[in-house]
């Protein structure tokens, strides 16, 4: 077998590869409904989403460190031939990169958690035959299709039908919005907060504590946006309803990028183990000669990754992010930080639950949730139906391409 | 392709409302055919017929656009069904005011002298309630913003049920105009009343389709 150190530079520029597709696919999810509102130009979105995926692949990633196939494929069957677990988890990683690729350049929102599932799926399903693949888990997953996008749309749905009977029906919205949206700020701030411990921040905190600090924080928070929208947005009593509209979508702009904000921190605390998992995997089993069910991934490893998404994210993230110009009439702050806050609080809530979430499935869901509340009049059938069989090929389509590029690999 | 802006694509109300304008358009030409029969300008009527059938055409045009984008879109927060039928019904009100339009070329008929005023009251009338649906029309854009809540919505309604008792009014002035030539009809030739009859009927046509828009734009803002 090649030396070492040829194996794991190839890792790294495969690693690079998969976090630079995670970049430009999966990122959106996070900030396309802010880009799409206009609440942020596509390089503020870039910049934005850069330091917080950063921060939280640094901060909170390191802990995401199951080498995800793990959970789907039995390691033992390969106990005898470290090399081939080690082809195999590179085969993975391109063969899900490449599905990643192919999918971002029709600019269609694939589930990056999926295409590394698939891939490694069907390594294993080849490999070691049907009784190495841990089925359960696969049937979490299908579940997860349905529970993610349909949890999200009722989250979504929620919130904007909140938004609706408290802000838009008002006598005065813009008044209202002043209220409201502080208000608001609470839940957004306690859920995030309460979620970086949860993530594993390495505290002992008892849950009680935990929260306690997070709601302190979501109601200093509150307090806040009160008082600073109290000062630089007076006098809305007097505006006509059309400039009071305006005005609600600005104040909730505030919202949507906080909202954004997370659920890149999220991301990347969540998906950059997608990229550099298998990389430290490689790294250990390297070091070690055996195989690990877990592997300390190192935080250099866990930062190249995260420049990679960023890299991905200003390079081809235009592929699936509104850029300039192209504001959504129907996606204003409003939608868009109920769909995203759905979105978040649904991909924490899973998580919790042990169930594999994806965002991408989760963002679709909840921006449907919030039109059903009467936020988006109609979608466009034909795209919902290219989304949804792009999301069904996913797991077959990285299977295939996994096994192929071993059969590639095994040969050199 | 950014999923998002097209899974989201372009509103439909912008269009809507281009079409409502141009539908009104054609029934305020109504006006300057009424005035043309009046002062027996049976040139300028046919002039005036030859612009509100130009206009009703374009409008048929803009229909097709909104019925192929209705067609491919999921509604999900407003009723397809009611749009669609909205649609047809302010299609309708531009065919009848061409229709009027048409019938007023067919013969050179006179207007009796006691009927002018109420003629004209009449007509007015019929064209004040296109003017209603129109201003409720324009208001849709306004709506989606506003999620179909609130003032928005409340103004929008009451635009509507301003429109329906501006048709009862439109009923009222229909029927005093017909009890009038129909008591003058022993100065009048038979085929003058039979035309009476005729744009009599035209013009309640105009307003019960404005009405009948006004319904379906009222159930598109309640019905989800």
């Amino acid at each position: 077998m090649a030396s070492t150190s040829l194996i794991l530079g190839l890792s790294l520029i495969v690693g690079l590869y998969m976090a630079w597709n995670i970049g430009a696919n999966d990122v959106a999810n996070a900030m396309g409904t802010s880009v799409g509102s206009g609440a942020v130009t596509f390089r503020q979105a870039v910049v934005l989403a850069g330091i917080c995926e950063l921060l939280g692949a640094v901060l909170v990633g390191g802990h995401v460190t199951q080498t995800i196939r793990n959970g789907i494929v039995d390691p033992a069957v390969f106990a005898t031939d470290v090399n081939v677990l080690i082809a195999g988890m590179l085969s993975a990683l391109v063969g899900a990169a490449l599905w990643l690729h192919i999918a971002t350049y029709f600019g269609l929102p694939v589930s990056t958690t999926h295409s590394i599932v698939g891939s490694v799926f069907g390594f294993g399903l080849l490999y070691g035959g049907a009784g190495s693949v841990h089925w359960g888990k696969i049937g979490e997953i299908v579940l997860s299709w349905v529970i993610s996008p349909v949890v999200g749309a009722l989250i979504g749905f929620i919130v904007f039908s909140y938004i609706h009977h408290r802000v838009f029906k008002a006598e005065h919205p813009a008044v209202a919005a002043q209220r409201v949206a502080p208000g608001l700020v609470f839940p957004v701030i306690t859920i995030l907060v309460l979620s970086i411990f949860y993530k594993g921040l390495h505290t002992k905190l008892s849950f009680m504590h935990a929260l306690m600090i997070a709601a302190a924080l979501g109601i200093i928070g509150s307090i806040a946006l009160y008082a600073f929208l109290k000062r630089s947005w007076q006098d809305c009593e007097g505006l006509s309803y059309s400039d009071q509209l305006k005005r609600v979508e600005g104040i909730f702009r505030y919202l949507q990028i906080c909202t954004a904000c997370y659920v890149a921190f999220a991301h990347g605390a969540n998906d950059v183990a997608n990229a550099v998992g298998p990389m430290a995997g490689i790294y250990a089993a390297i070091k070690t000669q055996a195989l690990v069910e877990q592997a300390p991934v190192p935080v250099w490893i866990l930062g190249v990754g995260a420049i990679g998404i960023v890299v991905g994210l200003a390079t081809w993230g235009y592929k699936v992010i509104a850029t300039i110009g192209e504001k959504i009439t129907e996606m204003t702050p409003t939608r868009g930080f109920s769909a995203e806050f759905a979105c978040a609080t649904t991909v924490l809530a899973c998580s919790k639950m042990g169930l594999p979430v994806s965002t991408t499935h989760t963002i679709v869901g909840s921006v449907v949730g919030v039109g059903l509340a009467r936020g988006i009049a109609s979608i466009d059938r034909k795209v919902i139906l290219n989304i949804i069989y792009s999301w069904i090929i996913t797991i077959p389509a990285s299977a295939i391409l996994c096994v192929l590029i071993f059969q590639i690999i095994s040969r050199i | 392709m950014p999923w998002l802006s097209d899974l989201i694509g372009k509103s439909p109300f912008g269009v809507i409302t281009e079409h409502s304008k141009k539908v009104y358009a054609c029934v305020e030409l109504i006006r300057s055919a009424a005035e043309a029969l009046l002062e027996e300008d049976y040139d300028k009527i046919l002039q005036v017929q030859h612009e509100v059938s130009r206009l009703e055409y374009e409008a048929d045009q803009i229909k097709d656009e909104i019925r192929k984008i209705l067609y491919r879109r999921l509604f999900i927060s407003v009723s397809r069904d009611a749009m669609l039928r909205f649609l047809s019904a302010e299609d309708d009100v531009a065919d009848r005011a061409q229709d009027f339009a048409v019938v007023l070329t067919l013969r050179q008929t006179k207007m009796h002298p006691e009927l002018r005023d109420e003629f004209m009251n009449f007509v007015n009338a019929v064209i004040e309630c296109a003017e209603s649906l129109l201003v409720a029309a324009e208001e849709l854009k306004a709506l989606a913003e506003s999620s179909f809540a609130g003032k928005e919505a409340e103004k929008t309604l009451e635009a509507v049920k301003v429109l329906g008792e501006k048709e009862w009014n439109t009923d009222k002035l229909q029927r005093r105009f017909a009890r009038h030539f129909y008591g003058l009809e022993q100065e009048l030739d038979p085929i003058t009343v039979l035309m009476y009859d005729k744009y009599c009927r035209k013009l309640g046509q105009v307003a019960n389709a404005s009405e009948t828009a006004g319904k379906y734009l009222r159930a598109m803002i309640e019905l989800s």
